[in-house]
């Protein structure tokens, strides 16, 4: 019992009783008695000290401050006491919070931090709506609101505008998109580096109120001459952690020359350290003026592109305010109206909140990361609800201990405080595992979501996170703590401490209904999860197996850029011929094919089309999407076609074949169009009228019939689309896109993608914006469903461990101690099958009603989430019996084990335990 | 040994009335007790408090003298007795108990709780005879 270091307080209280004793022993000696019999006499009369010196340490536990330290170091001993539990009770709480914390801390950085900024919430993000109306432009042509497609930011001139003569924002900064440029020291031989460099207006740290950590930063001086401001070429500021990363924080780095894709920089400053531009999730290496955009990117002009706007509201505007502002500025200044025309007749200007910065991944990722933050959140509430469990079993054992301690007069609550201290260690264990394996995991996370780069987004440990792993940890702590210590401590006295060997008989375990709830309760919430985990797994396979229509393994996507090349077309037709009888000419090329429209990027164009015996309904869109391809689409893009024929020489440049008129044109329509405008009928020979009354009115006649293909989201249904033939169309060319198909191994694609971009290089004034194999491009536009299914997986695989444990310990402790019960059955002449099937039977009694109850909350869950799924409703059969199949068979399993154990029971030795 | 120890725990720890022919006491009483000692007598190391019980209650309860140590530091615990190191009649070093004022407090409230139960538990067993 000596677990304890003694006090100088023990002492005193020794001495105290000493003193007593030899009161008493002097008291018996008078009375005639021999020293000895007078000591033992005394000690009679006492009672028990060791006793008496444990209850007074336990009364002044209560009663000191330094009673949490005993605790703790108490707690710490019975937890040494017991390897297993202790062990299987940290990594559960390990797992669980650090799986909860490392999505915590990724949400933490997409949805909750502010820009580290001053006065952030000052800050206001400009953005154009799109009309929620059909626009009708002047010259009678009108764009359905569908076709407008996202924000496509400001252009420069307007941002001058609103910069100068607006009243709301104190000030407001422009700032183009990441560029990906090469890096490289002037004068180095070295490798040139990628950086990700931004574009920004001169005012751009002032407004935000950002102060270098050496050198200065921007200002409106270096924005105005093309290559002026540093000592040789224009200014560039570089990013705290840039600094780290390429001059390892060399102070010398202010005054270097650099280059950016060839164009000479002088570094003039660092950013302070986590201040990395306010593209959350693309931080920016090094800002340079926006008159430099030109310069770095041959083609744009600050006409040409849109911005983001960023202003500083004036104090007391609201956001409201300022948008109003916004939209009367526009409308009352001719000018500017008539200017912006185009963008302003389609779209409005919105202002919204710009604290937190601008961010693709948190509208992608955040929708995701929650449903797998509950899933994850679940695991820890079956883990505790397993720690729970231990616990009762355990405080069954630990009875006899408890119940003297009671009664030697430690208050229950103390007793409660006791053991709840112990369930806190654990948990504060599993806060500090937690964290360190949060911060890996979250990195991992972090490079998954942006596709491989784990540096984009900083996931640091800041107090949100800390409290959040500390909050999870104490709410478990108490959790799986706290049945168990209330239901330990509420013990009939004399029975427990009659009981010599501290056992219990069988039908008086303690808790034994309440460990059956739990490990239902485990078996309901891994249902959930696991049908969750099903239903994520059919998703992302569906669409996987989607037939997207063409051929993603061997096709590759060239994207243009055209700028203001002055490229359209006539001119844009040849520079596409030459093009592609460069291509064609790479070894593996088959074939190759023009096109204005995309599959996964860039958007369709649309017109009203009119076909003959079809009327619209009232509130249906006459517009029909279209894509402009060359001769050879179908067969570069493996999109089958169905009926009739292909385009070809033979479709001369005006009309069909040996049809000589003026307005006549071919069409390929897809089977969606087929579907639509002839309900299924062979459209091949029909005839339509597109752009109706308009000076640009096609006849059009349908030479072929395509299989359908997904040009957006794999999720909804292929809209009608019309393949026009672009040798037909010449002057309307505007942009350019060439569909390649190549033959071999589709690891052929990484080195003919490289001698693509190396043809690209020789166009001048023309340059090859990204070349991507259409698998790549699918793959990109799926990347939630994935994940969902991979972290839903492993979420429930550590369920079903979980409860795998849980299971087993439940029934192996029930088990041991109805060893008793055992022997006598078997004594009386049950056979092992009988004692298996018993068991058997009281395990799948638990593991159904935890079934019962977890199947329908499943249901529940996946109609919550249902929009998230794919080609599998919410009720699927298949999820619900496959998870109901798995979980009686681990169950099954894990009891097989202490069932097979009680059946080999010896009678003999059954009845003399305990 | 073992058997010794069990039966002085058990004596400590009965809460139950004994069908002996010395009734064991009832934890609360104890307190009730020390304070009325301590009231009573002024300071007192805790052999002085067991003798004088002893004395009073004339052999018929069954005093464990380790008990009443349970009690010396529930009371003090709870701030109604205070204690203090000095010398005792024949000089030895021993702790002096003395009644705090909210110790005094606390046992006028029991001395009268005590009457009041008391006289309920009388009038109950007459009315049974």
């Amino acid at each position: 019992m000596a677990w304890r270091r003694k006090t100088d307080s023990d002492q005193s209280f020794d001495e105290e009783l000493q003193t007593h004793l030899a009161m008493l022993a002097d008291r018996f000696l008078r009375q005639g008695m021999s020293p000895t019999e007078a000591r033992n006499a005394a000690l009679r009369q006492f009672g028990n000290t060791t006793l008496l010196k444990e209850v007074r340490r336990e009364m002044s536990a209560s009663m000191h401050w330094e009673n949490l330290s005993r605790d703790i170091r108490f707690g710490l001993r019975a937890l040494k006491r017991s390897p297993g539990f202790t062990t299987a009770a940290v990594l559960l709480l390990l797992l669980g919070i650090g799986a909860n914390t490392a999505i915590f801390s990724v949400l933490d950085a997409l949805l909750l931090r502010t820009l580290p900024v001053r006065e952030p919430h000052e800050l206001a993000l400009l953005h154009l709506i799109p009309s929620t109306k059909n626009v009708q432009f002047p010259l009678g042509t009108v764009i359905p609101r569908e076709f407008l497609g996202a924000d496509p930011g400001f252009p420069y001139p307007l941002y001058e505008a609103l910069r100068d003569s607006n009243t709301v924002f104190s000030d407001l900064v422009a700032d183009f998109k990441i560029l990906p440029l090469d890096f490289s020291l002037r004068g180095s031989s070295e490798a040139p580096l990628q950086v990700r460099v931004d574009p920004v207006s001169g005012n751009y740290f002032s407004t935000l109120g950002v102060r270098p950590i050496l050198g200065r930063l921007m200002t409106a001086e270096d924005n105005k001459v093309v290559g002026s401001g540093g000592p040789q070429g224009a200014v560039a500021v570089i990013s705290y952690r840039f600094w780290q990363r390429r001059f390892t924080l060399d102070p010398g780095v202010v005054g270097r020359l650099i280059q950016l894709n060839g164009q000479p920089f002088t570094i003039v400053g660092v950013s302070p350290p986590r201040f990395d531009g306010e593209y959350v999730g693309t931080p920016a290496d090094i800002w340079v003026p926006i008159v430099m955009l030109p310069t770095l990117s041959p083609g744009v002009h600050l006409e040409n592109v849109g911005f983001t706007l960023i202003g500083r509201l004036k104090p007391g505007i609201t956001r409201q305010q300022a948008e109003s502002a916004m939209q009367f500025f526009i409308h009352q200044n001719p000018g500017a109206a008539a200017f912006f025309q185009f963008t302003l007749s389609m779209f409005g200007i919105g202002v919204k909140d710009g604290s937190q910065g601008v961010s693709s991944l948190r509208a992608q990722f955040s929708p995701v990361l929650l449903i797998v933050m509950s899933a994850v959140g679940l695991v820890l509430l079956i883990a505790c609800a397993n720690l729970a469990t231990l616990l009762l079993a355990r405080a069954a054992a630990r009875r006899r201990e408890i119940s003297v301690r009671l009664s030697i007069g430690a208050g229950r609550g103390h007793v409660i405080r006791q053991l709840l201290t112990e369930s806190l260690l654990l948990a504060s264990i599993g806060w500090i595992g937690g964290l360190l394996l949060a911060r890996w995991g979250a990195t991992l996370l972090v490079g998954v979501i942006s596709g491989g780069a784990s540096d984009v987004l900083t996931v640091g440990t800041d107090w949100r996170t800390l409290a959040f792993a500390m909050g999870i940890a104490l709410l478990s702590g108490m959790l799986f703590g706290l049945a168990p210590a209330l239901q330990a401590t509420h013990v009939n006295l004399s029975s427990a401490l009659n009981c010599p060997t501290g056992g219990v008989r069988a039908e008086a375990l303690p808790g034994s209904t309440g460990i059956r709830t739990l490990v239902a309760a485990q078996i309901a919430l891994s249902a959930v999860l696991l049908i969750g985990a099903s239903l994520f797994a059919r998703t992302s396979r569906n669409l996987e197996a989607l037939d997207v229509g063409f051929n993603r393994e061997h096709t590759l996507l060239i994207d243009f850029d055209l700028g203001n090349s002055g490229f359209r077309g006539a001119k844009l037709a040849e520079l596409s011929d030459d093009f592609e009888r460069r291509l064609r000419a790479l070894p593996g090329v088959v074939a190759t094919a023009a096109t204005t429209g995309t599959p996964f990027g860039a958007s369709l164009g649309g017109s009203p089309v009119q076909v003959p015996g079809y009327v619209p309904g009232p509130d249906e869109s006459h517009f029909c999407a279209y894509n402009m391809v060359g001769p050879d689409f179908f067969q570069a893009s493996g999109i089958p076609l169905l009926r009739g024929r292909e385009f070809g020489p033979h479709d001369n440049s005006t009309g069909p074949l040996g049809v000589s008129n003026s307005s006549l044109r071919v069409a390929v329509v897809n089977e969606a169009f087929a579907r639509k405008y002839f309900g299924g009928r062979d459209p091949v020979g029909q005839r339509f009228t597109m752009r109706k009354g308009s000076p640009t009115e096609r006849q059009i006649e349908i030479v072929g019939m395509a299989k359908d293909a997904k040009y957006g989201s794999l999720r909804e249904p292929t809209a009608p689309l019309i393949y026009l033939y672009n040798a037909q169309e010449v002057s309307s060319w505007r942009k350019l896109s060439i569909v390649v198909r190549f033959t071999g191994s589709s690891r052929y694609a990484a080195p003919l993608m490289a001698a693509i971009r190396e043809v690209g290089r020789t166009n001048a004034g023309v340059r090859v914006a990204s070349v991507e194999t259409m698998k790549n491009l699918v793959d990109h536009s799926l990347l939630e469903e994935p994940m969902a299914m991979d972290l839903s997986t492993a979420a429930s695989g550590l369920a079903l461990l979980i409860v795998c444990i849980g299971v087993y310990g439940t029934m192996a402790y029930a088990l041991a101690r109805r060893t008793r019960e055992l022997g006598i059955r078997t004594a009386l002449g049950a056979k092992q099958s009988d004692i298996y099937r018993m068991v058997m039977r009281e395990s799948l009694t638990t593991v159904f009603a935890g079934l019962l109850l977890g199947v329908p909350a499943a249901l529940v869950v996946a109609r919550l989430i249902a929009s998230r799924f794919f080609g599998v409703g919410a009720v699927d059969p298949l999820s619900i019996t496959a998870t109901v199949l798995l979980i009686t068979a681990v169950a099954a399993a894990a009891s097989f084990v202490p069932a097979w154990r009680a059946g080999r029971v010896d009678p003999m030795v059954a009845l003399r335990y305990e | 040994m073992a058997l010794w120890t069990a039966h002085r725990r058990r004596a400590i720890l009965s809460y139950g009335m004994s069908k002996g022919r010395r009734s064991e006491i009832l934890q609360g009483t104890l307190d009730l007790m020390v304070l009325q000692t301590l009231n009573a007598m002024g300071p007192m190391h805790g052999f002085g408090i067991a003798r004088r019980i002893e004395q009073v209650s004339e052999q018929v309860l069954q005093l464990n003298e380790g008990t009443l140590y349970t009690a010396l530091m529930r009371l003090q615990q709870q701030g109604w007795i205070d204690a203090e190191w000095g010398a005792s009649e024949n000089n030895r070093r021993a702790k002096f108990y003395s009644l705090t004022r909210s110790g005094r407090k606390q046992l006028e409230r029991e001395a009268e709780n005590w009457q009041r139960i008391s006289g309920v538990i009388g009038r109950l067993l007459s009315l049974a005879r």
